[in-house]
């Protein structure tokens, strides 16, 4: 299942990229795909080094989506600049009005 | 338990079929993949002849994790009030422990966006025994991502995931996605089988006679060129506008009104739209119209157009279709499946193409009555009760399907030819008994008065012998007189009354020969399905000539009306066959087969896979020499491998002296040589095509395709549509040029045209038309364009036609097409800097364009050389 999961996003990047060759499309890593946002293990979001991939992949294994620009930025900052742990980002998103919606359904 | 027992277990067994409406639950929608489900869930309550099958509603509960049970009540409150309705949970369950008998996971709405994610629910439900059946309406999120939102390609991609792996089944809407899946398969190397159905989609839908505010009343009554679809840059809508600005000023009384919510990166393009010149004057934007509304449009439309990039199905196409309308579409994807010889078509997706098309209808009333006619009369259109009926049959035949699969295979089996030709035979079991070790017998069907010489026949394997009429029985009388499909026909459906034929046979043509050892994995796999081999799409086979060709069209007539699928499974190789599903054909078929002809390939396996798609795994042909040269017709579909040759006597030279480009095989030569000269033979055909789509993208952009042009002779009115103003070819090549003929015949009789070219002045290829004494005709034509024997040199091209054998223009045409021919590839220049053509990456001519940029901004003479430069290359291209 991995196998597939990481060559159909090759396949989507390489059809991206002859559209557009300077960007790329995030995906979830392969890591991620063995959990749902409802069991996902903090510790193997600590794992990731990355500090851009570790945004994207809280907000998709937090929040179930892609992480806007915005809060992007905004994150990679206070990460960056060491204003903001790993844990304190996780923290956050997950108390967040959005998650809290995304876990239980009711709005 | 003895197999016999198993067998009658699987068949007492009911069939439980899961559908998860969480997304709907969630969403309310009534559009798009949500009105499909809706509509197969309302058939689900209607349709109760299937009584082995029972459908459990489920919907995923995230605060409990578990899934609420709906009763059939429940749905069908809900059904009738999708926006409102508040279901009533009849119990929870834990879906994963719910397997009993055959138990189904069918997902056909959008999934990929809800939880619990495909990735983690299917491998939960296959380990309890469940069958994973899904609904793929197309892949544009791997294919065309840049049209898609990054959050829908992401969650897509781990659902698709999901799917190769795990999924059982999968129903598509059309060819052209279950040949997207199907590549991105074959892209990942991925050899798990999935077998697969396509259904098509319903274009009914009710109407509940709402009332219609007046200012929509007035524009109903406006003549009005009408675009549906959600606003956005994969649609083209923009295209279509830049066209209405050149139709505007042409035809006053045009009007354009485009119908569809906004969707996302067309800002732009919404800022073109209101700020447009004739907005709300001639050209009107509705973003919010109900289905009622929408009806009303599509009834009062002069003529509907519908573009796009690439399409899962292009359902705007079938509901104009069925309120009688004109319909222009692009022609890529699933397009012409849908629309067919009903839609016109703009093919390179050219402003001029569009343009033309309209005027064109614009200025031939006569013609825009009778292909309106034509529409409204023989136009059948696909309803959600017989897609629906398709997808419950599958379901219905699953129980059968798991026996067959599950039954022990043959060590050997029979293989059964028809012969008339029995020395040629004698090479092919040769052959046969060298390549295949499985064979139980060989029963050779023939003419009596080949019986005796047939019996003499030599074989390590055992040889049966049967008189055709034995098997023919009555039919044996004015068996002669019947066409060459008509005798096949026969004689394959009477194989049936061949004693101890074995439940699964080997069928074969007596000029099939194998060309490497064969397995019997060939024809059946690992896990017990046949394999089915096809060549074609029978709805794509132009070719109008033979009495084969005419069986491939009333094929695809006769199984499009049974909503069976539409391939061309007549290979010209071995294919393994089930005497239970070929009786079942038969019974169908046969006095069909009677009165018209009909190819019995492609009837047996398009009937067995509509049926029992779970049997079969569909597959390329592997023959080389069909057909026996690349210019006889284009590969649809290209063998990646060559294991049986169809053998053709005339290709074959005595002696290397002899050898030549029609008899390029010698007697001595090994399956390599052949496969060599093969790959030969077809690379220049290859290149020429690729570089024609290539050329085409930069073509289109610039406008540089006729729309349509126009040859008016005595009592004969003749138009071809999308032709391009340039080609680019190398040497030693066909290429057909595809085009729609329309033609308006006022001399009251039946005439022949003949469309054909001139190359510098010389006659090329043709092709012929026998248009009957009704005055609308209309049909593709394939113009073959050969470049054989031409030098690295630009060929003035022009199109002509003969009306009963007299030209129109003959030189002096003015339809030129500029053909830039080239020895090789690697001469090849083309405008673009990055264009791909057989894997080479082309830097062309932009440095050229870069100087002649620099020549003009020269202060006083730059203009002045430009143009000098323009006239000069005017004159040389008008001598060549």
């Amino acid at each position: 299942m991995i196998e597939i999961y990481e060559k159909l996003c090759e396949i989507t990047n390489e059809n991206f990229n002859s559209y557009n060759q300077n960007e790329n499309i995030h995906f979830e890593t392969a890591m991620g795909l063995g959990f749902s946002i409802f069991n996902y293990p903090e510790n193997k979001l600590l794992e990731i080094e990355k500090t851009e991939t570790f945004i994207y992949e809280c907000f998709y294994k937090i929040l179930d989506r892609v992480v806007d620009d915005e809060n992007f930025i905004k994150y990679k900052n206070l990460l960056n600049s060491g204003q903001l742990s790993k844990k304190g980002l996780i923290k956050e998103i997950s108390n967040s009005g959005e998650c809290q919606i995304k876990m239980t359904g009711l709005e | 338990m003895s197999n016999k027992d198993d067998r009658l277990r699987i068949m007492k067994k009911n069939i439980n079929i899961y559908i998860d409406l969480t997304g709907i639950i969630k969403s309310r929608i009534n559009t798009g993949i949500q009105r499909v489900l809706k509509e197969f869930l309302q058939r689900t309550l209607d349709i109760k002849i299937y009584e082995k099958i029972k459908f459990h509603y489920v919907g995923y509960d995230i605060k409990d994790h578990k899934y609420n049970y709906y009763l059939e009540s429940e749905i069908s409150f809900f059904l009738k009030d999708i926006q409102g309705h508040e279901l009533i949970v009849n119990k929870k369950i834990e879906l994963i422990n719910e397997s009993d008998e055959i138990s189904i996971f069918f997902d056909m709405d959008s999934v990929w966006n809800i939880h619990p994610k495909r990735i983690h629910l299917y491998s939960g439900l296959k380990k309890n025994n469940f069958y994973i059946f899904n609904y793929l309406y197309d892949l544009s999120p791997v294919i065309l991502p840049q049209y898609s939102h990054e959050n829908t390609c992401r969650n897509f991609i781990s659902f698709l995931s999901a799917v190769y792996a795990q999924s059982d089944m999968v129903f598509f809407d059309s060819v052209s996605a279950e040949q997207d899946f199907l590549s991105i398969k074959k892209q990942m190397l991925l050899t798990k089988e999935i077998p697969t159905r396509v259904t098509g989609l319903g274009s009914d839908f009710s109407e509940k006679n709402e009332s219609i505010s007046e200012a929509k009343n007035t524009l109903l009554q406006k003549k009005y060129i009408l675009f549906v679809g959600t606003i956005e840059p994969r649609k083209d809508q923009e295209k279509v506008l830049d066209a209405f600005d050149t139709l505007a000023k042409k035809y006053p009384d045009l009007n354009l009104i485009l119908i569809g919510k906004q969707g996302w990166k067309v800002e732009r393009f919404i800022k073109k739209i209101t700020s447009h010149k004739l907005k709300d004057k001639r050209f009107f934007y509705l973003n919010d119209i109900s289905d009622d509304e929408l009806v009303q449009f599509y009834k009062n439309a002069w003529i509907v157009i519908y573009l796009s990039k690439h399409e899962g199905y292009g359902l705007p196409i079938a509901e104009s279709l069925r309120h009688g309308n004109i319909t222009i579409a692009s022609k890529n994807s699933s397009m012409y499946e849908v629309g067919r010889n009903f839609t016109d078509y703009v093919v390179y997706n050219s402003e001029s193409e569009i343009v033309d098309n309209i005027s064109f209808y614009y200025d031939n009333p006569n013609f825009y009555k009778e292909k309106k006619t034509l529409i409204e009369n023989k136009f059948i259109p696909d309803t959600w009760d017989r897609v629906s009926l398709t997808i419950l049959e599958v379901f219905n035949g699953m129980s059968e399907a798991i026996k067959i699969k599950q039954l022990d295979k043959l060590k050997n089996y029979q293989f059964v030819i028809i012969s008339i030709d029995i020395s040629g035979l004698q090479k092919s079991i040769i052959e046969i008994d060298k390549y295949i070790n499985f064979v139980e017998e060989y029963i050779i069907v023939t003419p009596l008065e080949s019986v005796e010489i047939a019996k003499k026949l030599k074989s390590n394997n055992k040889i049966s012998v049967i008189d055709e009429n034995s098997i023919l029985k009555s039919h044996a009388k004015d068996f002669s007189k019947r066409d060459h499909v008509q005798k096949n026909w026969l004689l394959r459906c009477s194989l049936l009354n061949i004693k101890n034929l074995q439940d699964d046979f080997i069928m074969l043509d007596d000029d099939s020969r194998p060309i490497k050892k064969i397995d019997r994995k060939y024809f059946i796999s690992e896990e017990g399905r046949y394999n089915a081999y096809y060549f074609y799409d029978l709805l794509n086979w132009n070719s109008n000539t033979t009495d084969y060709d005419k069986g491939q069209k009333n094929l695809a007539c006769i199984l499009s009306e049974k909503n069976y699928e539409l391939l061309s499974y007549s290979s010209h190789a071995p294919q393994i066959i089930n005497k239970k599903l070929f009786t079942e054909m038969v019974s169908e078929f046969f006095e069909i087969g009677l009165e018209k002809s009909i190819d019995e390939w492609s009837t047996y396996f398009n009937y067995s896979i509509s049926k029992y798609p779970y049997l079969f795994n569909k597959k390329i042909f592997k023959t080389l020499n069909w057909p026996a040269l690349p210019t006889d017709w284009k590969y649809q579909y290209t063998p990646d491998e060559y294991l049986f040759e169809n053998y053709y006597r005339t290709v074959y030279a005595d002696n290397p002296n002899n050898s030549n480009g029609l008899r390029y095989f010698l007697p001595n030569f090994t399956a390599e040589n052949k496969i060599k000269i093969k790959n030969e033979q077809y690379s220049p055909h290859k290149v020429t095509y690729e570089l024609f789509d290539k050329y085409n993208k930069f073509l289109a952009k610039k406008n540089k395709i006729y729309g349509s042009i126009n040859f008016k002779g005595e009592g004969v009115n003749c138009f071809l549509f999308s032709v391009p103003k340039e080609i680019i070819t190398v040497t030693s090549a066909q290429f057909r040029l595809t085009m729609n003929c329309k033609v308006w015949n006022e001399s009251n009789k039946p005439q022949q045209i003949e469309i054909y070219y001139l190359i510098s002045g010389n006659e090329g290829h043709n092709v012929k038309l026998n248009i009957p004494r009704d005055r609308f005709f209309e049909t593709i034509v394939e113009l073959p364009i050969s470049t054989y024997g031409l030098q690295k040199k630009v060929y003035k091209l022009q199109i002509d036609i003969k009306i009963d054998g007299v030209p129109l223009y003959e030189n002096k045409s003015p339809f030129k097409i500029k053909l830039r021919n080239y020895l090789n590839l690697s001469q090849v220049r083309l405008p673009d800097n990055f264009l791909e053509v057989n894997g080479n990456i082309f830097i062309g001519s932009i440095e050229i364009q870069r100087i002649k940029h620099y020549i003009v901004t020269i202060p006083y003479v730059g203009n002045i050389i430009a143009k000098s430069y323009k006239v000069l290359r005017n004159i040389i291209n008008s001598y060549m």
